[in-house]
Formats: C-alpha cells, sequence, structure tokens
C-alpha cells in the first residue's frame, strides 16, 4: 500500500514539474519572491515597510501557489485520464482511492516545498531588512504580540444596565435576544468621537497573560469622512481597574486610515482585571473620527516572535494548499482539464468575492430570484471556506499579531483531514463510476 | 479445472451524453477461455474485440451479463494483480524512461525493490531494450514504445495475459519474436488473449479463435479444426520433379475422373522476409528455426506456375 502510494506521488510530481502551467507558475513565483521585496521600496517606517514586504510578498506567492496547487491538481487527474495513460494504470491492481491519495500526498508535498522555499527567502529578506534597519524600530517590527479586541459583551451589559436604571427595559423581549441584538449592532457599528467629546472601551486582560519580554502595544486605526487623510490631536488615557488613570498620548497626532502604536507600560496590565482605554478628540479638530472597534482597536500584548508567527503562517497556507490540490484532483476526476481548470478558477474567485461580501449578512428580500440565488451561493462558498479563512494568517501576521495554536489547528484538521477525505471518497465514487475508453 | 476467462450472455451498449443508446458494441457473447491457452479474437474494425477486453478488465461496465476472471469478477482488484494488459494504444507517461516505466508499474503490482530491480532487467533485455533503457520514451517510435509496452504487461509474471494489437507497430523480425514470446508463455502455463488485424499472426500462435462480427462471435474453435478444409484432399510429396509430378497428376486425374491440381507450398512473405534479413545480418536463417512444417497449413494457397488445371 506504501509502496503504491509513495510510487504514485513520485510520478505526480515528476508530471507535475513537466508540466508547463506549473512550471510557468513556478517561474513567476520565483520572480516574485526575489523580485519583489526588491521592487517594494516601503513607506519610509521600518514599521510600514515590514507590512508592505511581508503582506505583499506573502500574499502575491500565495495566489501564485494557490493557482498551481489547483490546476495541477486538475492536470493529474484530467490530462491522465483523457490522455489514454489511465488504460494502463486502471488496468493495474490499485484502487481509485490509492490512486488519488497517491497524487495528493505527491502534489500537496510538492505545494509544500515550494510554500517552504518561499517562506525561507522571505525570512532571509526581512532579517537583511531587520539588519539593516534602526534596531529599536526593527526590535518593535519583530515583536509578535497577542490581541485582546474590547469584548463587545461588556459594553451590552452596561447599557443593559442604563436602560433598566431608566427603566426603559422593553419587557415584551427576552433579556438574552435583546443582548445577543445590541452585541450584533456593537460588532457592525462605527463609532464616532467628535471634537472635543472621548469615548472608552474596555479590554479584558488574560488572567495568566504571557510572560513574553515586550511592552503591550495599544492599535486603533481611525477614519474620517473626508477621502483627504487630515491630521488630527488625540489623547489616549488607560487606566488599569485600581489604579489611577494615566495619560500617554497628550494630544498627539493621528493620521486617518494610519494604525496608531501607542507603547503601555507593562505595569497597566493587571491579569484577570479590566483595562479601560480612553481616546479625547481634540476640541480643536475639524471633524470627527470614526472607528470600528472589532476591526481596528486592538490592546496587543508580547507574544512569540516573528519567525515562529510565520512558522504557523506556514502551516495554515500548506494546510490551504493541501485542500486546493484536493480540490483540483475532484476537479480533474470529474471533468477534462480545460472544464476542470475553469471550474477550478471559478471556485477561487467564488471565495475571493464570498469573503470580500462576507459581512454583509442581510439576506436579499425583494430582489429577482437570480440575484437571491447568487447571494445564496456565494454566502455558501462563504461559509463552507470560512474554517479555513477564518485565521486570516498574512494579515495576523503583517500586523504583529500572534496566530494562536488553536487558530492553526483548525485549517490543519480541515485542509489535512476533513475536507481531502469527504473529497476522495466523493472522487473515487465518481472515478469507479467513469468508464475508461482511451 | 476452472476456466480462466468465462463470461455469460455478456453485452456492452454505449450510449451519449442523453443516455440514449448509440451502438451495441458486444451482445451476447459467451466465452470460456481455459488455462495456458493462447486465444485469439478477430474480427474487423468495429467487431466489439477491444471493448470485450475493456470489459474483463473492468474498464468498462457491461450493460448485462457477467464475466468472472481467475475465478473473480471482472474487474476485481486481487484479480488485476495476476493480469498483465497491452493496451492497443501504448500511451506511457513521456518523460519517464524504460526502466523507470517498468519500475513505476512494478510497483503498483507491489513488487520489492529487488524483485522489481530484477524483473526490469530481465525483461529490457527481452525486448531488446537495454540500450534505450534509460532515455524518455517520448523520443521512441511507435515499435519502441510498443516493446515497453509489452515489457510492462509482463511485470507482474503474469497467469493471464491480454494483448489488445501486440504486433501493431512491430517490424516483422520483432513480431516473431513476439510470437514466439507467446508461444513460450503459453508453454509454461499462461493464458494469452490476443486481439489482431493479422490474421496469419493469430493463425500461428493461438490454439482458439473466436470471429467476432458486430459485436457477435460469428465462429469459435480450434485453429486447426476451423481451417480444416474436409473437401479437398492434398498430397505432399518432397522432392517430386515436374517431369515426375505431371505424369502421377493425370494418372490421379484419369482414375477418380475429377479435376486435379498441382502446386507447389510457397513460404509466407513473413517467413521470405525474416530469412533475407537473417542472410542480411549473418545469422542462421530463421527460416531453419520457424518455418512451419506444410502440415500445420501454413502455405499460401497460391498456385504456381506449374500448376494448372488438369486437361
Amino acid at each position: 500500500m506504501i509502496h503504491r502510494l509513495q510510487a504514485i506521488a513520485l510520478l505526480a510530481i515528476r508530471a507535475a514539474l513537466r508540466s508547463r502551467v506549473v512550471l510557468m507558475l513556478g517561474a513567476l513565483l520565483l520572480l516574485t519572491v526575489v523580485g519583489l521585496p526588491v521592487w517594494i521600496r516601503g513607506d519610509g517606517t521600518p514599521q510600514g515597510t515590514f507590512t508592505l514586504l511581508v503582506g505583499h510578498t506573502l500574499t502575491a506567492c500565495f495566489v501564485i501557489l494557490a493557482a498551481t496547487a489547483l490546476w495541477a491538481g486538475c492536470a493529474a487527474m484530467a490530462i491522465e485520464r483523457h490522455g489514454g495513460v489511465a488504460t494502463l494504470t486502471a488496468a493495474k491492481p490499485v484502487h481509485p482511492l490509492q490512486l488519488w491519495l497517491g497524487k495528493w500526498l505527491g502534489l500537496t508535498l510538492l505545494a509544500t516545498i515550494m510554500l517552504t522555499l518561499t517562506l525561507l527567502t522571505l525570512l532571509l529578506r526581512i532579517h537583511y531588512y531587520g539588519n539593516t534597519a534602526i534596531p529599536a524600530d526593527w526590535q518593535r517590527c519583530n515583536l509578535i504580540i497577542a490581541p485582546d479586541m474590547p469584548k463587545p459583551e461588556i459594553e451590552a451589559d452596561l447599557y443593559l444596565k442604563k436602560l433598566a436604571e431608566a427603566g426603559k427595559l422593553p419587557t415584551d423581549t427576552p433579556i438574552s435576544t435583546l443582548k445577543a441584538d445590541i452585541i450584533r449592532e456593537i460588532n457592525n457599528r462605527y463609532e464616532i468621537i467628535n471634537p472635543g467629546n472621548t469615548k472608552t472601551w474596555h479590554f479584558n486582560i488574560p488572567p495568566h497573560p504571557t510572560a513574553k519580554p515586550g511592552d503591550p502595544l495599544l492599535r486603533a486605526t481611525f477614519e474620517t469622512q473626508h477621502y483627504l487623510r487630515n491630521e488630527s490631536q488625540l489623547s489616549i488615557t488607560v487606566a488599569a481597574s485600581d489604579s489611577p488613570p494615566l495619560l500617554l498620548n497628550d494630544n498627539g497626532a493621528v493620521m486617518a486610515g494610519e494604525p496608531l502604536l501607542t507603547t503601555l507600560p507593562a505595569a497597566v496590565i493587571t491579569p484577570g482585571a479590566p483595562l479601560a482605554a480612553t481616546f479625547s478628540l481634540s476640541a480643536t479638530a475639524t471633524e470627527p473620527l470614526f472607528i470600528h472597534p472589532g476591526r481596528n482597536l486592538a490592546l496587543l500584548l508580547p507574544g512569540i516572535n516573528f519567525t515562529a508567527n510565520l512558522c504557523r503562517t506556514g502551516i495554515i497556507m500548506a494546510a490551504i494548499l493541501a485542500l486546493f490540490t484536493a480540490i483540483g484532483l475532484t476537479l480533474g476526476s470529474c471533468f477534462s482539464f480545460p472544464v476542470a481548470s475553469f471550474a477550478a478558477t471559478a471556485f477561487v474567485m467564488l471565495t475571493m468575492i464570498g469573503a470580500c461580501v462576507y459581512d454583509d449578512q442581510t439576506p436579499l428580500q425583494d430582489e429577482p430570484p437570480i440575484e437571491r440565488a447568487g447571494w445564496h451561493i456565494i454566502r455558501t462558498a462563504t461559509i463552507a471556506s470560512r474554517p479555513l479563512f477564518a485565521a486570516a494568517p498574512v494579515k495576523r501576521l503583517v500586523s504583529n499579531e500572534e496566530i494562536p495554536l488553536h487558530d492553526v489547528a483548525q485549517p490543519l484538521v480541515t485542509g489535512l483531514i476533513y475536507a481531502p477525505a469527504l473529497l476522495a471518497l466523493f472522487s473515487t465514487v465518481i472515478l469507479r463510476r467513469k468508464e475508461v475508453e482511451g | 479445472m476452472m476456466p480462466v476467462i468465462e463470461t455469460t450472455g455478456l453485452r456492452k451498449i454505449f450510449r451519449d451524453f442523453w443516455r440514449r443508446p448509440t451502438v451495441c458494441a458486444v451482445d451476447s457473447l459467451n466465452l470460456t477461455i481455459n488455462n495456458a491457452e493462447v486465444f485469439g479474437l478477430l474480427g474487423p474494425n468495429g467487431s466489439g474485440k477491444s471493448t470485450t477486453i475493456k470489459m474483463l478488465l473492468g474498464l468498462l461496465r457491461p450493460t448485462a451479463g457477467t464475466a468472472t476472471v481467475l475465478g473473480k469478477p471482472a474487474g476485481n482488484i486481487a484479480a488485476k494483480a495476476s493480469v498483465g494488459y497491452l493496451p492497443e494504444n501504448t500511451c506511457l507517461h513521456r518523460f519517464l524512461t524504460p526502466r523507470e516505466t517498468l519500475h513505476y508499474y512494478g510497483s503498483l503490482f507491489g513488487l520489492s525493490a529487488a524483485t522489481c530491480k530484477k524483473r526490469v532487467g530481465e525483461l529490457l533485455s527481452m525486448v531488446d531494450l537495454e540500450h534505450a533503457a534509460d532515455r524518455p520514451v517520448g523520443g521512441f517510435s511507435k515499435g519502441m514504445a510498443r516493446r515497453v509496452g509489452i515489457a510492462q504487461a509482463l511485470i507482474n509474471a503474469p497467469e493471464l495475459l491480454i494483448l489488445d494489437e501486440p504486433t501493431s507497430g512491430l517490424d516483422p523480425v520483432a513480431c516473431r519474436e513476439v510470437k514466439d514470446l507467446i508461444r513460450t508463455l503459453a508453454n509454461s502455463g499462461v493464458t494469452v488473449v490476443m486481439t489482431s488485424h493479422l490474421l496469419a499472426d493469430v493463425e500461428s500462435v493461438c490454439d482458439r479463435i473466436a470471429i467476432m462480427h458486430r459485436g457477435m462471435v460469428q465462429a469459435e474453435g480450434a485453429v486447426g479444426d476451423l481451417l480444416l478444409q474436409t473437401d479437398t484432399t492434398r498430397f505432399l510429396i518432397a522432392d517430386l520433379s515436374e517431369a515426375e509430378a505431371i505424369p502421377l497428376r493425370d494418372e490421379l486425374a484419369a482414375r477418380l475422373g475429377r479435376e486435379v491440381a498441382l502446386d507447389h507450398p510457397t513460404a509466407t512473405l513473413e517467413t521470405l522476409f525474416l530469412d533475407t534479413i537473417a542472410r542480411a545480418t549473418g545469422q542462421d536463417s530463421p527460416l531453419t528455426h520457424f518455418r512451419p512444417s506444410p502440415f500445420l497449413n501454413e502455405t499460401a494457397t497460391m498456385q504456381s506456375p506449374i500448376s494448372g488445371p488438369t486437361q
């Protein structure tokens, strides 16, 4: 069994390396991983350059690798089936499941090797950049920190308490439903800080925070109602539950659209106690600031280093590539290569569109049936791919956020075990039903 | 003894995309092929030979009827482990060398690395491809690719060998070698099922044949029995000069009161070709090895210039 799988896997790798499509994508990957970091100039700051370098290069490389995995999968099965070689293979004592598994293992291994080489090249480039950048700034870039977003539950409880005190609590709606509605509102709501006003958010500090060295960071990205980015003055005060407030950024400049990173003294972090962060916009500001707390506000605590986080990102990406290979093989089992590769491309586009419109969860009511059907298809694709893309590894890597191990495990299980197993069984049924006429 | 292949009422109807029947390729096929037998399937193009073979291998599903191979249902994976198959078109991975191709198919049969290496060496030598063993098969001629195909069919030392047009694309010398190989395998207990358009090939190697037309068996039996013409009698006398022959013919015609034909047996073009090539390369004439006895009736019945109807 192992001997057969090994032979099929090695042949799949050799066939993929002979494929013109894969060779072309490989050349493109090489150009991207070597050329793009040289071409990217950055924005003048170590943090900005780091973000651009890692984000753009890794995203571009992953798109190429995903296309390679999908199309190599399609080609491995479809071209063999329609090129006549399948006649010989089908006459041998090989179960279709073995054939599928062998090819999947081979192509996944190939994709993983390509991904590893890409990540190693990127890591070398980052270290080279780190050695040439200002050490203190680079130290901050290389510090990976764990997020703890403001908890909407706290705000929802406070709001409910206020309503109860004012005697305005609705009696016909259960409290749990009311709270769930408020939490949903908070999650989808942009908060406004008008000139001269303040806004406070509460963060839960874990009872056993990590003992990694480094200062905590408060990260906030504000927006304005104008397309032009204006500079405003903002003060930030943080307060632990049993200590006096600490003014950190007294009327400091904040640029809309740019992340504002404020270093907090480690002393303000009290394990298990909430931390309040208050943002005060200067009265002289010409316009209000907007922020989406769920997306753009985070308290970041010291965590693992960049290399370890890159490894976790790599594992998640490898799992996604394994799933893409499985999808390619399945499509190749069902259709000819042109049809399978077209369907694979459509799948990727659908998933990407789904990821973009994911936040729009309002079901369509009065639209024509075709629009509603389209909405349901995209939503289904989004929900199906959620376990894989929820980890958003690149986004978190460039945001200096630690990717927790459970966020690594989920795509790993989905991409390497659960989804490929289902696709393998489906393909086996298809291959057993299909006749080899070549 | 249990037959190696047995089909009962085997039928195959091909359908189009909408599941409408387009052609009945095989109909009511009842075959029994015994151990160590060389069985030939003959028929014009589209008569259902390849379809029958593919159904026996499980590559196509029968519309009706049953087929057993080595006592197991056709297509059974355990049965396939003892079957060697050479398809009509030798489609190989173009980037693999013959050695790698044979190693790959050996692995699919679960052969150990040592067994595989030994077997690959033997087969490469047998099909005379040692000189090209490490060249990609993509650059091979049709005949060389066919040799690789034959070698892969034998990699697992099969009990049953199914050959679809085995001599297609081969030169006459290689054809002869393949036919000898088939006979050698059959003598060692391997059952061989083959199809061919070249009737002389089938005639010289097969024990039994079935002639198919429009998906049905039109004639089946031992080659000798089918070819025997009991309404005609032929005397074969060695070293008889023309001067001696003509009076004998005339006397026989007079005694029987019927027409008597006089001719010389002729060699086949194949044997003439092999003889010429052997002489050109300074080897022993293969005619001495392969020329069959005229009593096996492997002679064309062309009339020689000296023969003619009796007066």
